[in-house]
């Protein structure tokens, strides 16, 4: 299912409801996760219910983060493309397929643009 | 549109409707004392009050049934209504007192809501809940993030002279969560290993509200200040000398030590208004609103141990900064009604988001300086859209609609990273994304109790953000609706297709929800309710990673990342009332995913295809029936009992968890009217 599409929220939403309770992920970060302040929760969760874990729109992390994250070219903010894994993640070590193990900030990061702290 | 909003809506709402069947207890709809309520004191009195033992019996998977259901063990108020009306409607204090709870004394699910007014005068709302939170987090996390927190929620509303043409609003809003948490950190460095660490976890969200508003002459002027504090106070540390989560071996490098303290505060001070105005050919509204938000930070982790080459590290980060969010929407809509069979509505709105950050990041490293610098990122988005939307009345049954939507959506960014003493540089980019959409759609009313809708949306954009956003989509929405005295049904149909292609990869998702429900008063001792949906989801993206053994690790780039899902939801309820004394509640809920309907895990050519295989679905169920009665001893009191199943299964687990339990739960309690 395509996740929502922002550019045809009304301009009024100023605020994801979502972050009034999820304090945590509010920000303003200074590495912010773009797709989550451009596209909303709804690009990465099923925020009125789901069966996968953590209401997540797939029932593991990472074909969600992969689905982006594959080299694209066109897309991301500096229009070079959202950025493929590195070749140190090899997928079948199991660290790899839990991409927020490491990547514990995902929402946003004060301090590591790649988002581990 | 609106269309593919309230689409979106419903589609994301069917999992939580399926999952949402009334729980046990506590009883409802089981009146006790007496019918008109008692009069005291120049009030009319109606309450009861329900007491009782709550048990639960839990086999399988404790964590994943703490986490879904969570019922436990004890005594209860497992629910109550108050509800005190003046006699004439003019006391000295309240006209109006209402006060309900449910779940009091350690139910995972607390909550209790006051409402008090007088005429005229004033009124006064008051919400409270109380929600405990468990997420064991093992398929994203194998376990290692866990969250058993309590989150607490409290509104406070209070209008002035309520039915007067000028009313002042206040109001105050808390949320916190906290409590412990297991989190995971990667030392030290970008391939290192991960360990657990333990979390106490404090958030805090306050918000004061005060505004009015004015009403006249078909004029409505509504001025609202907001100040909005946040704070996160979350602590990271170890206790003890702690191994990799994941690859203990032979990788030995292990976490001696860490705490980590990173205090936020943040606040965003906003200005609301609106502006309404009615005449008879038209309508205006318009409104406004600026939040500025900010945050300030400080960090200090230090961290002790083994790397994985064996070498003792200690490494400590300093940082500090700001982040700002300065928010700015508007939007400005006119309705015109030239006739009766026609109007017209137009539209337009325009926000401006720019988010700015910095920092200053000092990373010591065996007590050495090992680098410091200077961070700024900006991540500006404008929207502006127009749109519009014309309605005709056909015949008094027939009337339709249509409309198109035009947005222009810029994103920009600056990213910079230098060295203390050394100026920024600055990489910029700059992206625009249109969308143009169209819908359309009916109302008919062919027969006095059928009503049928109809509408659909098409939309195309030119440079979607993301590959999984929107590009070029349709919206379908139906339904329809019977009535008639005791009988109601209704059923529909919604589809959401997507497809963005471009140069690399292709992203493809239809999602398509059928639904039929009917309700049914059959007598006036009994009644039947049903419900069924069903919710196909089918997803293709095109993805690359590297995979393969560690010594001939290589980049797989013509793959894909498929999801299928036929999610299956069944809801049926009966309620029978034996005679006078004896009241029946009977119900059950069935969810169920059957994926794409393999019976089995087929082996694959190799370990990279059999790992994307095993989750493209996950086919699952989760039932709950229940059955309650209640008993009533006399006018004033009731006694009730209820029992209710749930048991979850997983066909075939992900990632090597299988997380299926069954649980037995049920209460007894006495409903009372004192």
């Amino acid at each position: 299912m395509g996740g929502e599409n922002a550019t045809a929220k009304p301009a009024f939403d100023t605020e994801q409801p979502c972050l009034r309770c999820h304090i945590d992920k509010r920000g303003p970060f200074v590495f912010e996760h773009a797709s989550v302040r451009v596209e909303g929760c709804t690009a990465c969760h099923y925020s009125h219910g789901s069966t996968n874990t953590r209401l997540l729109r797939r029932p593991v992390v990472f074909t969600l983060c992969l689905e982006c994250h594959n080299g694209a070219g066109t897309f991301g903010r500096e229009n070079s493309g959202v950025f493929a894994t590195s070749n140190s993640h090899n997928l079948l070590d199991p660290r790899y397929q839990r991409c927020t193990m490491c990547h514990v900030r995902i929402h946003g990061s004060n301090s590591d643009p790649t988002f581990l702290r | 549109m609106a269309l593919l909003r309230n689409f979106k809506l419903m589609l994301m709402f069917v999992p939580a409707l399926l999952c949402g069947q009334e729980t046990v207890a506590p009883t409802k709809d089981a009146p006790v004392g007496p019918a008109g309520g008692q009069d005291a004191g120049g009030y009319n009195v109606v309450q009861s009050w329900e007491f009782g033992y709550r048990f639960a019996t839990v086999g399988g998977d404790q964590e994943k049934y703490r986490s879904d259901v969570n019922f436990g063990n004890g005594i209860r108020l497992l629910g109550s209504s108050l509800t005190v009306n003046s006699q004439g409607g003019r006391a000295k204090w309240f006209d109006e007192l209402t006060l309900t709870t449910q779940g009091l004394g350690n139910d995972p699910y607390e909550s209790a809501a006051l409402r008090v007014g007088k005429n005229r005068l004033y009124e006064y709302d008051m919400t409270w809940r109380q929600n405990a939170y468990f997420n064991p987090g093992l398929v994203t996390s194998a376990g290692e993030h866990v969250m058993n927190t309590t989150y607490r929620w409290q509104d406070h509303d209070v209008t002035l002279l309520p039915q007067n043409w000028f009313r002042v609003h206040a109001g105050y809003s808390r949320v916190t969560q906290d409590g412990p948490a297991l989190a995971t950190q990667q030392e030290f460095d970008s391939t290192g290993d991960i360990f657990p660490v333990f979390r106490n976890v404090r958030d805090q969200y306050n918000e004061y509200r005060l505004g009015g508003d004015i009403r006249a002459h078909g004029l409505k002027l509504t001025i609202l200040r907001r100040w909005e504090y946040f704070r996160e106070d979350t602590l990271d540390s170890t206790t003890s000398t702690e191994t990799g989560v994941l690859n203990p071996a032979p990788d030995a490098s292990t976490l001696t030590r860490f705490s980590r303290t990173q205090p936020y505060k943040g606040q965003t001070p906003t200005w609301f208004g609106n502006l309404y105005f009615e005449r008879k050919l038209f309508t205006i509204d318009a409104r406004l609103t600026y939040a500025a938000g900010r945050g300030a930070f400080v960090q200090n982790e230090l961290a002790a141990g083994i790397d994985r080459f064996g070498t003792a590290q200690n490494r400590q980060i300093a940082m500090s900064g700001t982040g700002n969010r300065p928010v700015t929407a508007g939007d400005f809509n006119i309705t015109i009604l030239p006739e009766s069979r026609f109007n017209l509505v137009t539209g337009v709105s325009v926000s401006d988001t720019r988010t700015n950050g910095s920092n200053i990041y000092e990373q010591f490293d065996n007590a050495t300086l090992s680098f410091a610098t200077l961070d700024f990122q900006f991540l500006g988005i404008r929207l502006l859209t127009s749109s519009t939307v014309a309605r005709y009345r056909f015949t008094r049954a027939f009337n339709m609609f249509a409309g198109f939507r035009y947005s222009d959506r810029e994103v920009r960014s600056i990213e910079d990273s230098t060295s203390p003493g050394f100026p920024f540089s600055g990489t910029v980019a700059e992206q625009v994304n249109l969308l143009r959409a169209g819908s359309a759609g009916f109302n008919w009313t062919p027969l006095r109790n059928l009503w049928v809708h109809g509408e659909a949306e098409i939309g195309r954009t030119n440079n979607p953000f993301t590959p999984i956003s929107l590009r070029n989509y349709q919206a379908i929405r139906s339904k329809v609706r019977y009535r008639r005295r005791s009988l109601s049904m209704s059923a529909g149909y919604q589809e959401n297709y997507n497809n963005n292609s471009i140069a690399i990869t292709a992203y493809s998702s239809r999602s398509r929800s059928y639904s039929a429900e009917g309700s049914w008063a059959a007598r006036r001792w009994v009644s039947f309710d049903a419900a069924y949906s069903k919710l196909h989801l089918d997803t293709i993206g095109g993805i690359a990673f590297f995979a393969g053994p560690a010594s001939a690790v290589s980049l797989f780039s013509n793959l894909q990342s498929v999801y299928i899902s036929n999610l299956h939801a069944l809801n049926l309820n009966v309620k029978l009332s034996l005679g006078r004394r004896a009241d029946l509640y009977l119900g059950y809920s069935l969810t169920k995913d059957t994926g794409d309907g393999r019976g089995s895990l087929a082996a694959q050519p190799n370990a990279v295809t059999q790992l994307l295989y095993n989750v493209q679905s996950y086919p699952l169920s989760y039932q709950t029936p229940l059955a309650r009665v209640s008993w009533r001893l006399n006018e004033r009191l009731r006694f009730n009992v209820g029992y209710q199943y749930y048991g979850y299964h997983e066909e075939f687990g992900l990632l090597g968890y299988n997380q299926g339990y069954r649980a037995n739960t049920g209460y007894t309690s006495l409903l009372w009217s004192f």
